[in-house]
């Protein structure tokens, strides 16, 4: 049995040689069964325990075998054991409604690959143009963030969302679900006067008509082709419509990014009307539509606590304490970063302040994990601890919402991820500078240990 | 005088008076008959109104001879008759005032703006064009001075609107006749005025110097310094030609001579888009000793105690009923809306009660026509009737220089009159009375005669042959109303009245017949004749004749006794500052106060105390230790299982600036001062206390290599700006270095290597400046003067700084100056070359974790801070950014979690670090006895993620606390619902009609000092394009639900580059 910390010190010795010129290899598909016990275990399950104080967590073929008090009665034969006493383990952080893949350099255009041209496109899915070797993958696991729902911008249907693992060799050993829902990106409904406005009101409205007109006749005409077409096979096919087919016919969701009530109420009124099954993704204004939520919507993905109120009469905690009143209400909903994909790896610390306002913490760290996986359309393997589902975890030193704490284990599938990253090459490399200077940095960069390490 | 020889003299002097013409230079020798001219003129019946706090004199004659008033009597004195030889003008049941005065006539001056900036001896900004004086305006149209006529009006300051230093305007007396036209004041005040929106030809809208509102103050305030400069050179000139060098033409800076000269000087009127920019104005002109008045918006209520013992030219301007239509629009009405709503109509009363002189204008109004009604309103909100008068005629005319000739109605003064159906302001159940006529310097201007037609009231209809019946024409409303029987009364709406006839569609029953009958008549000798044509062909004639009848007039809304007195009483309401949510009725005080059994983290070297108490009085620390007494009266806090810190400090923020973060139309913007444009009561200030702030370092943008001055700023949250500087802080400027200053292609510099030689150039010109004497022959030069401040060690420079050749270049060179740089922020490679940050002594001020959104950040790590510190570098970590800036605590955790910092030592990032950095370490940033009580207490570990502040105080004065937090957002809530009930509450039809208004303008925002982009401003296309991006990404960003005006971290103003938005 192997603890945990020299198991790290151990990779650090080696880290001169192979991890000098670690490129964040892919892992292998997990070969033997691993156990983490002693650990404080968050399960994230919406049923039994929330959090075990002394438990295991065993899993192997990168699926969870059992997850418990103590340690199981038997364990296979050549089980990997670590002793994790002191430290928690909790599901992999799943990043909703994120951009990560899609671009790598904000500012630099030829990395963005965000937005289609155009108002229609829900035939462009976001797993066709993941980078696999994007420098914000790692630096996201390295913090514990090892799934995400990847979703295009921009336009008016802005295409479909994929659910990521933050692991793979190429696009399609990265995508979870390919095609998890159409993303709705939700036209403003009022006219905006500020001093950056140069269209009048006037035209501001004649634009906003044509937008909600341009969403209910896509609606319409792709049930049409979808009728039609079940009908004469021989149509001739049309992707835009084709793509509409599984949140038309198959009840698959609708993700609406919504910034205003005023969005949000015309969002929820145009999926009733069409049978939609719409997921509102937003802040501004999801306070004031709870009741008309709760009916409708499938749930609501909050793009971020982080965030200034929207209006200079909220209280300064609106957004920090809006979980808390999604949860009051009863409406499922997952936390999100709402922000730039290079920043993902902060999305446990607005679960956690949406804990230090009105969650409990077992409640924000579902947020980021269950719930947002049950919103992605991956809830059935991933986001709790639960024997069957998919063994995707952290081991952390501390609280894992908790900014302090490190992520010292991470494994998606079963399969031991490399936290290394862009960040720690360069980190390493100017300690180098220092240790050359004569200055010991002290400063241990997260490492991972090689499966085969025992 | 005796009445005899008076009745004498004009008969003498009437005789040549009354016929022969007056002769005037300017009109053009008559090519017919010659036109009437007046003589001497006899105002008789009128109740005259002598000036505003005289007693009225009812039915009195007021005699006018050769443009000036000769005589105000009673009528009775003269015998009820005009002298011999006077025209007559029968005013019986009219009222007659003084010609009141508009001060602030503002006339486009774009041609002439134009002309100056690109004539002779201009100025080398084209918004300094001083020279631009009355003869180079377009003579007021005849029409535009009939309108001011209507509102009472007969002397004018007329003003040129365009440009910063605008020009001079003069007083005119209103002739609609150019052939009269008289200038009482041929040069009177010189007009400021900040003007971002508008562009200047050939200088498109936004990429100007000025674009910001602190570079047009920069701008000013150099001008002012040129223009003082100048006059000594010129001074010098003339007495030592043999030694003195030749002044440079300068026809803007000779213009100015007049206004900042010691003797004498000239009025300066300074415009201003909001009362915030007013108070600024009345900064600078404070600073240079300047007689000033101040033109307003209506808005400086908010903050009427700054405008004390100052002349303030105020618009009775309100906004409109706050459109509460939908949900969407009644969400983003904010109490600063609403509240501004409903106080604005008091805005005269406060000023007054503050101190102020007031005088009112009919400037900047929506529609000028709503002028009088709108002095009611304010008259109604309780201001006196007599100072309103007094605001538009004494007090003006002492302003203006031209009290012995105008202001009021008394023998001698230039016979400026206006005669009004009433009263010129109405009163609670009247609107204002129709003006008459005027009369200008005694030449009469005929403007609403006397209705001709004769009947307006009860009156009985007789038909020919046919019945007789009770009636009653109301002119008011157009409807005659005549009773049929003793149930029934046909009533006929829109009679139309022209002049002496009228027309109408009379139902047959009025005139005892059957069908509709087209109606008409005329006026004849008291009565009307009439005639109608059935619809069957024939006609009748009937007549109509004043009389008696039982009809009663369309209901008059009586005034509602309870409303009026709500209204009057307005006034006296106190007012929060700030003005708008989360303001406070007053300032918090500072305390005496005990906190104990906490755990104290002292940012000191004491590090962190297990139950320990703070005791604090005074505003100082005095005390930490455990064990401590209670001073008597002391307020007590228990803090058993929580944690006080030092009050956070954020060495990099852009919260509370207004008017634009970069001057970036400039590559050097050193003259530009932040500390000219803090506004206090951005509730970004107060979101942050919530998080535990209590300092910032409020720096200029990016955009430039040089920026502006900062301001190192407490959150004093409910004081007004001269609250908010910390004393003695050391003075920094902005300086910026890669991405950003190298963005604008086509300006030098271009590249990095640009940035180099561009900022030694500047320096080296600062030193040559330096070592010159000082004294009047060199040119003070604001610019230059703070980059010597730099190499003399008395200002340091935050440079915003990404990668790691150009923080290497800035140390060098500033080693090759011989200054040493304050900090570098952001600083995302400074782990590359921390050993020579250190070696140089400079600070490290950076985002915790921010990277990717660039290019040059894509080598950030977040180990970054913890290496700096290691390395030996006084390391902050900071937000730029108004929503990190809540949570300063969880960017000092990640010190912890990236570099393994002891937490102590991590929170120092965020306090004694940053204090350090800004050189305010003797005061701030530890809890220490004797340092300032800047301390927030916290429900846990601040460094943990489920931390919260439950207190913020600064300087012993609490300033958040959290249940007195959810109290008064509580209030404020129900405030604001309360007024938004009754800004629905307005008659249906009042609102649907201010809706219509509304479509129709297209745009009006209600806070009126909101300024519109302008149309005149015609940006080029390659601009509008820009412009239109920008438009596009915003829309974006509101769409999602962010509101653009919001910095991120990594903004630093350059994405966003405002241009003077408001809250």
């Amino acid at each position: 049995m192997t603890n945990v910390r020299s198991l790290l010190l151990s990779a650090l010795a080696l880290a001169s040689s192979a991890f000098g010129q670690s490129a964040q290899i892919p892992a292998p598909p997990q070969e033997r069964p691993i156990l983490l016990e002693h650990a404080t275990i968050h399960t994230a399950a919406a049923d039994g325990p929330r959090v075990i104080a002394n438990g295991h967590v065993l899993f192997d073929k990168g699926v969870i075998v059992s997850v418990g008090e103590g340690v199981p009665a038997t364990l296979p034969e050549n089980v990997l054991r670590h002793d994790a006493t002191g430290l928690h383990v909790a599901p992999g952080f799943i990043s909703t409604m994120s951009t990560i893949g899609l671009v790598e350099t904000l500012q630099v255009v030829a990395t963005d690959d965000r937005s289609e041209t155009g108002q229609l496109h829900p035939e462009v899915v976001a797993a066709t143009a993941i980078n696999p070797d994007t420098d914000l993958f790692p630096v996201a696991r390295a913090a514990g963030v090892l799934l995400s729902l990847t979703a295009p911008t921009g336009g008016l249907v802005s295409g479909r969302a994929s659910a990521l693992r933050l692991d793979g060799w190429n696009p399609e050993t990265i995508a979870v679900v390919r095609d998890v829902g159409v993303v709705v990106n939700w036209p403003l409904v009022e006219p905006v006067q500020a001093w950056w406005t140069t269209k009048g009101v006037d035209e501001q409205r004649k634009s906003i008509r044509a937008n909600l007109a341009m969403l209910d006749d896509f609606i319409n005409d792709a049930r049409g082709y979808i009728v039609q077409k079940a009908r004469f096979p021989e149509l001739p096919t049309d992707q835009r419509f084709e793509a509409m087919r599984g949140v038309i016919v198959e009840g698959d969701p609708v993700y609406v990014t919504c910034g205003s009530r005023g969005q949000i109420e015309s969002a929820i009124a145009w999926a009733s009307r069409h049978s939609l099954k719409p997921i509102i993704v937003g802040s501004r204004g999801v306070e004031e539509s709870i009741p008309l939520l709760k009916p409708i919507a499938l749930g609501v993905i909050v793009s971020g606590t982080h965030r200034l109120p929207g209006n200079d009469y909220e209280s300064y905690d609106a957004a920090y304490r809006l979980p808390a009143k999604l949860r009051d209400a009863k409406i499922p909903f997952a936390i999100a970063t709402g922000g730039e994909p290079a920043h993902d790896r902060n999305l446990p610390h607005h679960a956690g302040t949406a804990a230090a306002f009105g969650l409990t913490p077992d409640e924000a760290l579902a947020a980021i994990t269950r719930q947002a996986a049950e919103l992605s359309g991956i809830g059935d393997r991933y986001g709790s601890l639960a024997a069957g589902k998919s063994a995707t975890l952290i081991v952390t030193t501390g609280d894992p919402l908790e900014i302090t704490s490190d992520v010292l284990l991470g494994y998606i599938d079963g399969r031991t991820i490399d936290l290394s990253s862009r960040q720690t090459r360069l980190l390493r490399k100017y300690a180098e500078k220092y240790r050359q200077l004569g200055i010991d940095l002290a400063i241990a960069p997260p490492a991972v240990p090689s499966p085969d390490v025992k | 005088m005796t009445l005899g020889r008076v009745a004498g003299l004009a008969l003498v002097v009437g005789a040549l008076g009354a016929f022969v013409p007056l002769a005037d230079a300017q009109v053009a020798p008559p090519a017919a008959m010659r036109p009437a001219e007046s003589g001497p003129q006899a105002i008789l019946g009128a109740t005259v109104i002598p000036a505003p706090d005289a007693q009225p004199i009812p039915n009195a004659i007021v005699l006018i001879r050769d443009g000036r008033i000769e005589r105000v009597a009673s009528a009775a004195d003269l015998g009820q008759r005009a002298p011999a030889g006077y025209r007559v003008w029968n005013a019986e049941g009219l009222t007659l005032y003084p010609g009141l005065i508009e001060t602030a006539y503002v006339v486009d001056s774009n041609a002439a703006a134009q002309r100056a900036a690109s004539g002779a001896g201009a100025h080398w900004n084209r918004r300094v064009i001083p020279q631009v004086g009355p003869e180079d305006l377009e003579p007021l149209k005849p029409d535009a001075i009939s309108a001011l006529h209507k509102l009472g009006f007969t002397t004018a300051q007329v003003l040129p609107e365009d440009g910063l230093f605008r020009g001079r305007g003069s007083v005119l007396l209103l002739d609609t006749d150019p052939g009269y036209a008289k200038a009482l004041v041929p040069e009177s005040a010189l007009f400021v005025g900040f003007d971002l929106q508008r562009g200047v030809e050939g200088e498109p809208l936004g990429t100007a110097y000025p674009s910001s509102l602190m570079g047009a103050i920069a701008l000013e305030r150099q001008t002012f310094l040129d223009a003082r400069w100048h006059a000594a050179q010129t001074r010098a000139w003339a007495e030592r030609p043999d030694r003195a060098a030749p002044p440079i033409d300068a026809r803007a800076l000779d213009a100015l001579l007049p206004y900042v000269g010691r003797a004498g000087p000239g009025m300066v009127v300074f415009d201003a888009p909001n009362e915030r920019d007013l108070v600024r104005q009345l900064r600078v002109a404070d600073e240079f000793d300047l007689k000033a008045a101040f033109l307003g918006t209506g808005t400086e209520f908010r903050r009427a105690k700054q405008f004390d013992g100052q002349t303030v030219i105020v618009p009775p301007r309100f906004p409109r009923t706050p459109d509460v239509s939908s949900p969407a629009k009644t969400d983003s009405l904010t109490l600063y809306d609403l509240r501004t709503w409903r106080y604005a109509p008091t805005n005269a009363a406060r000023l007054e009660r503050a101190g102020a002189d007031v005088v009112l204008t009919s400037a900047k109004l929506e529609d000028r026509g709503d002028f009088r009604k709108h002095v009611r309103t304010a008259i109604q909100h309780g201001w006196s009737p007599s100072a309103a008068l007094a605001a538009l005629t004494t007090r003006p005319a002492r302003l203006l220089g031209c009290d012995a000739t105008l202001g009021t109605i008394a023998p001698g003064k230039i016979a400026n009159l206006v005669l009004v159906n009433g009263t010129l302001f109405g009163d609670d159940r009247s609107e204002p009375g129709a003006v008459r006529a005027v009369w200008v310097a005694g030449r009469r201007h005929e403007v609403e005669p006397a209705p001709l037609f004769p009947i307006d009231g009860p009156c009985v209809l007789t038909v020919a042959g046919g019945p007789s019946r009770e009636a009653r024409l109301d002119l008011a409303d157009s409807t005659l109303q005549v009773k049929i029987d003793a149930e029934r009364v046909v009533t006929v709406r829109r009679v139309a009245i022209d002049r002496d006839r009228f027309t109408a569609t009379f139902d047959g029953a009025i005139l005892g017949r059957d069908g509709s009958w087209r109606a008409s008549g005329v006026g004849v000798g008291g009565a009307v004749e009439g005639t109608a044509i059935g619809d069957d062909g024939t006609t009748l004639t009937f007549r109509i004749e004043r009389g008696n009848s039982s009809l009663p007039a369309a209901p008059v809304e009586a005034p509602n006794a309870e409303l009026l007195a709500a209204k009057r009483t307005l006034a006296d309401d106190p007012l929060p500052f700030p003005f708008g949510d989360h303001g406070l009725a007053e300032a918090p005080k500072p305390e005496t106060v005990l906190v104990r059994n906490a755990t104290i983290w002292t940012s000191s070297d004491r590090g962190i105390l297990e139950g320990a108490d703070l005791l604090v009085a005074g505003g100082k620390i005095e005390a930490v230790g455990t064990g401590l007494a209670a001073p008597e009266g002391a307020r007590v806090i228990d803090a058993a299982g929580r944690h006080v810190t030092p009050g956070l400090i954020d060495c990099h923020s852009h919260t509370g600036i207004d008017g634009g973060v970069n001057e970036g139309t400039h590559a050097n913007s050193a003259e530009c001062r932040i500390g000219d444009v803090v506004n206090p009561e951005d509730v970004g200030w107060y979101r942050e206390l919530a998080g535990g702030l209590t300092v910032a370092n409020q720096l200029h943008g990016s955009s430039n290599p040089i920026g502006g001055q900062n301001s190192v700023v407490k959150l004093r949250w409910g004081e007004d700006e001269r609250a908010f500087p910390i004393k003695g802080a050391i003075p920094g400027i902005k300086f910026a270095l890669g991405e950003n200053v190298v963005r604008t292609r086509g300006r030098y510099p271009d590249t990095r290597m640009g940035v180099e030689t561009f900022i030694r150039d500047a320096f080296e010109a600062a030193r040559r400046y330096d070592s010159l004497k000082t004294d009047d022959t060199r040119r003070p030069d604001l610019e230059l003067e703070t980059l010597a401040e730099i190499l003399r060690g008395e200002r340091i420079i935050h440079c915003h700084s990404y990668r790691q050749d150009e923080i290497l270049m800035l140390i060098r060179l500033a080693d090759s100056l011989g200054f040493r740089i304050g900090t570098f922020q952001h600083v995302l490679e400074g782990f590359k070359v921390a050993d020579e940050i250190a070696k140089h002594g400079a600070g490290a001020s950076s985002f915790s974790d921010w990277w990717a959104y660039k290019m040059e950040v894509m080598d950030a790590i977040p180990w970054n801070g913890a290496i700096l510190d290691k390395i030996g570098v006084v390391t902050s970590f900071n937000s730029d950014s108004g929503e990190l800036a809540r949570r300063m605590n969880m960017e000092a955790a990640k010190a912890v979690r990236y570099g393994g910092l002891e937490p102590h030592e991590a929170l120092a990032f965020v306090t004694i670090n940053p204090a350090k950095q800004l050189r305010i370490d003797a005061r701030v940033g530890s809890l220490e006895p004797g340092k300032d009580a800047d301390f927030v207490i916290w429900s846990a570990n601040p460094l943990s993620v489920y931390a919260r502040v439950d207190e913020t105080w600064v300087d012993g004065a609490r300033r958040f606390e959290r249940t007195e937090d959810a109290e008064r957002t509580a209030r404020d809530l129900v405030e604001r619902e309360r007024l938004l009930v009754d800004a629905a509450a307005i008659a249906d039809e009042a609102r649907q009609k201010a809706r219509r208004e509304r479509e129709k303008s297209d745009g009006t925002t209600i806070d009126g000092s909101d300024a519109k982009p302008d149309a005149s401003a015609k940006p080029r296309p390659f601009l509008l394009g820009l412009l239109a991006a920008r438009e596009a990404a915003f829309m974006e960003l509101v769409r999602r639900g962010y509101d653009p005006d919001d910095m991120r971290p990594g903004d630093c103003g350059c994405e966003t580059q405002r241009m003077g938005g408001n809250q």
